[in-house]
């Protein structure tokens, strides 16, 4: 097992492209997530945001260039890799069969935690997440935002120091949106580095340290909120995001400019 | 109109996706031809032999009106799974019942697809029968009833399984079972029209119309319980109040996992809470008892194996038990195991970003499957040779006989569940028919190689066929170590999709 320095970021990805037949999902994509960061990761549906992030989880490979995780290659030692992160999908499908308690049981035993410890995590968790009273219920009974609470507390359930989290706050009402943002913060507060991909521009602005705009699986824009905002000569991240995009394209087909 | 607009919805969906299916694999396609060919050819060789000594001669004294209900049962349980698969348990439905739809058309449209379905399936059996019947074997002579016969008990069996599909989903245990209770005696009605009037059998076919006009006639009832039902199986609103109640926690549980490490205990408990909450392997020890049960019937109407001609007569008992271990080993570790990946569906995320070895995934999914084992030795390998009074050295063989097919067939299943895996939720992760097929005769051809080969020795010498039938069962196990191996090198392999 490599071991990772100080220095060494917690997510590092070099030149990545990955293919789904004659579709460039992702292409030649290379940023850093530095240690308690929290970095966002933007792009229009279909970017190439959540093929990116199922690379990072070890749910695709490649077609080239390098992952590490944590000073880890998660390309030659996936195992090593996903010790060392938490995922929360776009829309975490959950086994239905199983109760809440069950679930979790399973991830963290899954990632070798000490029973008593994980007990104790548990019932942490479900009680922040409000599901102690559902915890014996069949996850199939669950509403969407109550599987999302689960899955999310299923990635932070061994408490690892690297998130990777897809759209976390979607199907949240605010309360909990809340509560999961300062998680997010709270985490990155003890040294813990978050990715999350976003095309809502607000959460972004509010929680990220670092963004990347991606369009088409290519990168067209990375560094601090206020960096990309300079680069764009915008003043919301949104626009910034709207000149990027609608850049991108616009270059592609100079001919047929968007029309308003 | 609403029926007609569902009924060709589904129909036009399915018509494509046999298609899509034909197209993509035209050489299976061919193969799958002939093998149907070949076995009606068989099937209707047999039933000519038969028929040229008597109907009551032979081993098995079944007659005509038999093979009808055994078609029905078929046919039924076909329709419950299609029901299941289509209505019942079918998250599309929403999609449905979100629209200004009177229910009921809705139900009768999906209800008319079910019935278009077997009636398509009747329509290329009988096809095939015929072509296979003018070509090769013109002398055998079907009586018209028979055939005749066929169209009803195709329609009855469909309504019949569309209404317990509908019946066997109420969240109420209580209700669940007086319904169904009270629906089965349409079952027995046929059971007993069939028996009473099998001296005259050109009534059988109005009896059959009638019967079928009473089950249709409980299809509109049945609607009416379709909310709850499909509640029920997609949302489980309806038992939120629930407390979930596990096998997992059991002691049998314990027993069993006692020597796995914790996190393959979790991934095996895992794989048998599913399991059972899925009806799955409900459906299949169901079936497996069932089976055990025609066979000590069987065994009862059998004619006295010493009066048969010599080899006959000493293979005739063992052969049924083996048929028997066949078909459970099939259905327990074959199938479920063929589905076992697939099944994941859109679950398929949570193990593969976990830091989990492959192997671990499969040590737990073989495990959960062998789990049953001691079901299908009690009720397939030692009922019928216990009442026919067979030694203790053919009592252990088939008992190594059905740990051998275990393994070798859940190896097998696992495998090739990997191979050709199936992410559709709607089919629980069920392969294609023509794939289901080739796993079956791959299973036929390593079920003699495993049990076969050791059955001759075992004609000849009691101890050295034991001491065979505990080799092949030694390498059965073997096998499955490997295809747990290759299946995990299979599974790194695959990618989830985008």
């Amino acid at each position: 097992m490599e071991a990772s320095g100080p220095a060494e970021p917690a997510i590092s990805v070099g030149h990545l492209t990955k293919r789904f037949g004659g579709l460039v999902a992702v292409d030649d994509l290379s940023f850093e997530v530095g240690r308690g960061q929290i970095f966002g990761l933007l792009g229009s549906n279909g970017a190439g945001k959540t093929t990116t992030l199922k690379v990072l989880t070890g749910l695709l490979r490649p077609d080239a260039g390098t992952v590490r995780v944590d000073g880890v290659d998660a390309l030659k030692s996936p195992v090593e890799a996903k010790r060392r992160i938490g995922f929360l999908p776009e829309a975490p499908a959950l086994y239905d069969q199983l109760s809440a308690r069950e679930f979790l049981e399973m991830i963290g035993t899954l990632r070798d935690m000490e029973p008593g410890r994980l007990d104790r995590k548990i019932g942490e968790l479900l009680d922040r997440m409000e599901l102690s009273e559902f915890s014996q219920n069949n996850i199939g009974t669950f509403s969407r935002g109550m599987r999302q609470k689960l899955a999310f507390a299923s990635a932070v359930v061994h408490e690892p120091n690297i998130l990777i989290l897809d759209e976390p706050l979607s199907g949240l009402d605010p309360r909990f949106g809340k509560l999961f943002k300062d998680w997010i913060k709270a985490h990155s507060g003890k040294g813990g580095s978050v990715l999350m991909s976003t095309h809502v521009t607000a959460n972004a602005e509010e929680l990220c340290d670092r963004v990347a705009v991606i369009d088409r699986g290519r990168l067209l824009a990375a560094g601090s909120v206020r960096e990309v905002l300079e680069g764009s000569g915008t003043r919301t991240l949104e626009d910034a995001f709207v000149a990027l995009v609608g850049g991108s394209r616009w270059q592609r087909s100079p001919s047929s400019p968007p029309t308003a | 109109m609403a029926a007609l607009t569902v009924f060709a919805a589904d129909s036009l969906t399915a018509y494509r996706s046999v298609l899509a299916r034909l197209r993509r694999h035209p050489a299976m396609t061919a193969w799958f031809i002939v093998l149907m060919l070949a076995a009606t050819w068989m099937g209707l060789r047999m039933a000519e032999l038969v028929a040229s000594q008597g109907l009551d001669a032979g081993p098995l004294a079944i007659q005509p009106h038999t093979l009808l209900l055994v078609y029905f049962v078929i046919m039924m349980g076909k329709s419950v799974v299609d029901t299941n698969s289509r209505v019942t348990q079918n998250k599309e439905m929403l999609l449905i019942l979100g629209q200004p739809v009177d229910i009921y058309s809705a139900l009768w449209g999906k209800f008319a697809y079910i019935v278009l379905g077997n009636l398509a399936v009747l329509s290329v059996a009988l096809g095939t029968a015929t072509v296979v019947h003018i070509a090769f074997i013109p002398g055998l002579a079907v009586p018209p009833w028979f055939v005749a016969c066929l169209v009803p008990l195709t329609l009855l069996a469909s309504a019949m399984g569309f209404v317990f599909s509908i019946l066997t989903s109420q969240p109420n245990l209580f209700k669940r079972a007086v319904l169904v209770a009270a629906f089965s005696e349409l079952a027995v009605a046929l059971y007993m029209s069939f028996d009473w009037l099998k001296g005259t059998p050109d009534y059988l076919v109005p009896a059959s119309m009638l019967l079928f006009a009473a089950a249709l006639s409980c299809v509109p009832m049945a609607s009416r319980l379709f909310l709850s039902a499909w509640n029920y199986e997609v949302s489980g609103a309806e038992s939120v109040v629930q407390r979930a109640t596990r096998p997992g926690s059991g002691r049998l549980f314990r027993a069993l996992s006692r020597w796995m490490d914790p996190g393959t205990r979790e991934l095996f408990r895992k794989e048998m809470v599913i399991n059972i909450s899925r009806k799955e392997v409900g459906g299949t020890l169901f079936t497996i008892i069932g089976l055990a049960i025609v066979l000590v019937y069987l065994r009862g109407r059998m004619v006295e194996p010493a009066a048969l001609a010599a080899p006959l007569g000493r293979l005739v008992l063992p052969l049924l038990v083996c048929v028997g271990l066949y078909i459970a080993a099939v259905l327990q570790f074959a199938m479920l195991g063929l589905s076992s990946l697939g099944k994941e569906g859109s679950n398929f995320w949570i193990l593969r970003h976990l830091p989990v070895r492959s192997e671990r995934v499969f040590q737990a999914k073989a495990g959960a499957l062998l789990a049953f084992t001691p079901v299908i030795v009690l009720a397939i390998a030692l009922p019928l040779p216990v009442l026919a009074g067979m030694g203790p050295e053919w009592l252990l063989f088939f008992v190594l006989a059905a740990l051998a097919l275990a393994f070798a067939f859940t190896a097998l299943g696992i495998w090739s569940g990997t191979v050709y895996p199936n992410f559709d939720e709607g089919t629980r992760g069920t392969p294609d028919v023509m794939t289901m097929y080739l796993i079956m005769m791959a299973c036929l051809f390593l079920g003699v190689l495993v049990v076969g080969l050791p059955g001759l020795v075992m004609n000849y010498d009691h101890t050295v066929g034991v001491m065979c039938m505990a080799l092949s069962a030694d390498w059965s196990a073997l096998f499955l170590y490997h295809a747990i191996r290759r299946s995990a090198r299979n599974y790194d392999a695959l990618e989830v999709g985008v």
